[in-house]
């Protein structure tokens, strides 16, 4: 009889045991099928962010506001290189207007889909912000070196500007810049100090003009303060400062009006430690997406990678 | 005799083999209700697989360029039609591409390549969408790909 009960009773404590399991495998199969909903949303969505920020990139580089290249020279060696013009162009109200304008009608494009939601950032702000003068106009980031790449106005002109993270960190070898003044005429680089003190990078301005090109190469201390005048017939010149010691190591300026010269920029020799990529993003906190099933929302800056 | 009393006369006995039996034919039931569960699994995994194909096959023609020219899928038909008889035999595809000029929404055009009956079938279909631009003669338009993927 007592065997008989201590058998029932072993019985039953099984059948619990068996039917916690069995509950435990139900809500982990229930766990499942959700993760699985939410992976397949995820998969689904990546792509979608994938090519909204392709398209992004894509809308940049077809925009006639600026151009960014990034160049390997040797192994974890680059070499980043801005297409860009002085001035604001004749034809826009603020600086990379027609970028701008097109991320919105692009943003707007996306925004049909009651799937996802794309809205650029502070686009008052970058059109009303461009009249005051303390603020970064479409400013590129270098990472990992932290090196800034922007515009600024200026007593009315657009300055383009090169600003490093301490007035002594150099992460650069050299900068090339190469302006193009059309169908100006070049007449000469004068230098400020006229015998600049020679130090560790190098400094290369190629000047062409109607007439030919004008050239200064030579090797500069970043930590010393030289300063470049482009000087063209008939008009106000193109002025390079360095500024030894400030961390806005380059400013370029032209005050003449009616005056867009191109203007290509590289820095040279950007040695990226080993572990991490080069990679230039765009102006920061660009564009929201907006994700309606999960109600995902994220602020996004998009970024070049070689 | 024994047998019978042992039978009848044991209630405990009875209790036990009742319940033996129950959990018997549960665990019975839950072994068969996991392997259920595990060929579902497989079934969506495979399923999660064939939409990244699908992503796949339409990033192979977009990062050709196939897509770039307004309306134009002759090329991305060609590639596409090479696709689905080497690399990805086993599967079925549908593509609809949607062209809208940047600036101009009424200067528009949709065009389809692949099977146009995929919907028909009544095996499962992958879905997805990506969104795309192109520089077609010196204009901009905005675009999206959407493609249904199944099992030849």
């Amino acid at each position: 009889m007592k065997r008989g009960v201590l058998f029932t009773i072993s019985t039953f404590l099984i059948a619990i045991i068996l039917l916690l399991l069995a509950i435990l495998i139900y809500r982990a199969s229930l766990e499942t099928e959700e993760r699985f909903a939410e992976g397949a949303v995820i998969n689904r969505i990546q792509d979608l962010y994938t090519s909204i920020d392709e398209s992004i990139r894509g809308i940049f580089t077809t925009s006639q506001t600026i151009g960014v290249e990034i160049i390997k020279v040797a192994d974890n060696t680059y070499d980043v290189k801005f297409i860009d013009s002085l001035g604001k162009s004749k034809d826009q109200n603020y600086y990379g207007q027609d970028f701008y304008e097109k991320l919105g009608e692009f943003a707007e494009f996306v925004s049909q889909d009651a799937e996802i939601n794309l809205s650029v950032l502070n686009m008052d702000e970058i059109i009303q912000g461009q009249q005051q003068s303390d603020n970064d106009i479409l400013k590129f980031i270098i990472k990992p070196f932290n090196i800034e790449y922007l515009h600024k106005l200026s007593s009315g002109n657009m300055d383009i500007r090169i600003r490093t993270p301490a007035y002594d960190q150099i992460d650069f070898k050299g900068i090339s810049i190469e302006t193009d003044t059309g169908e100006k005429e070049v007449t000469n680089i004068k230098v400020q100090p006229s015998n600049p003190e020679s130090g560790e990078t190098s400094f290369n301005i190629t000047a062409k003009g109607s007439t030919g090109t004008q050239t200064w190469n030579g090797n500069l201390s970043f930590l010393d303060s030289t300063s470049f005048q482009i000087e063209t017939r008939q008009t106000s010149p193109i002025t390079i400062n360095i500024d030894g010691n400030s961390n806005t190591k380059v400013i370029m300026r032209s005050t003449a009006s009616k005056f867009e010269p191109t203007v290509n920029i590289t820095l040279h020799g950007l040695v990226v430690p080993e572990g991490e990529e080069i990679e230039v993003t765009f102006p920061e906190d660009l564009v929201r997406i907006t994700e309606a099933e999960f109600e995902i929302s994220k602020i996004y800056t998009p970024s070049i990678t070689i | 005799m024994r047998l019978w009393k042992l039978k009848f006369g044991n209630k405990s006995m009875v209790l036990s083999l009742d319940a033996f039996f129950a959990v018997l034919i549960f665990v019975i039931i839950l072994t068969a209700s996991s392997l259920y569960l595990i060929s579902a699994e497989k079934d969506k995994l495979t399923r999660l697989q064939l939409v990244r194909i699908g992503s796949d096959i339409t990033t192979i023609l977009e990062y050709q360029g196939l897509f770039d020219e307004f309306g134009n899928l002759n090329d991305a038909e060609n590639k596409l039609n090479s696709l689905l008889s080497n690399e990805f035999q086993n599967y079925d595809t549908n593509i609809e591409v949607y062209w809208q000029e940047w600036n101009n929404k009424d200067n528009n055009v949709t065009s389809t390549i692949g099977n146009p009956n995929l919907q028909t079938t009544k095996k499962f279909i992958g879905t997805g969408k990506r969104y795309f631009i192109s520089n077609d003669d010196s204009n901009l338009y905005f675009g999206t790909i959407k493609y249904q993927i199944a099992v030849k």
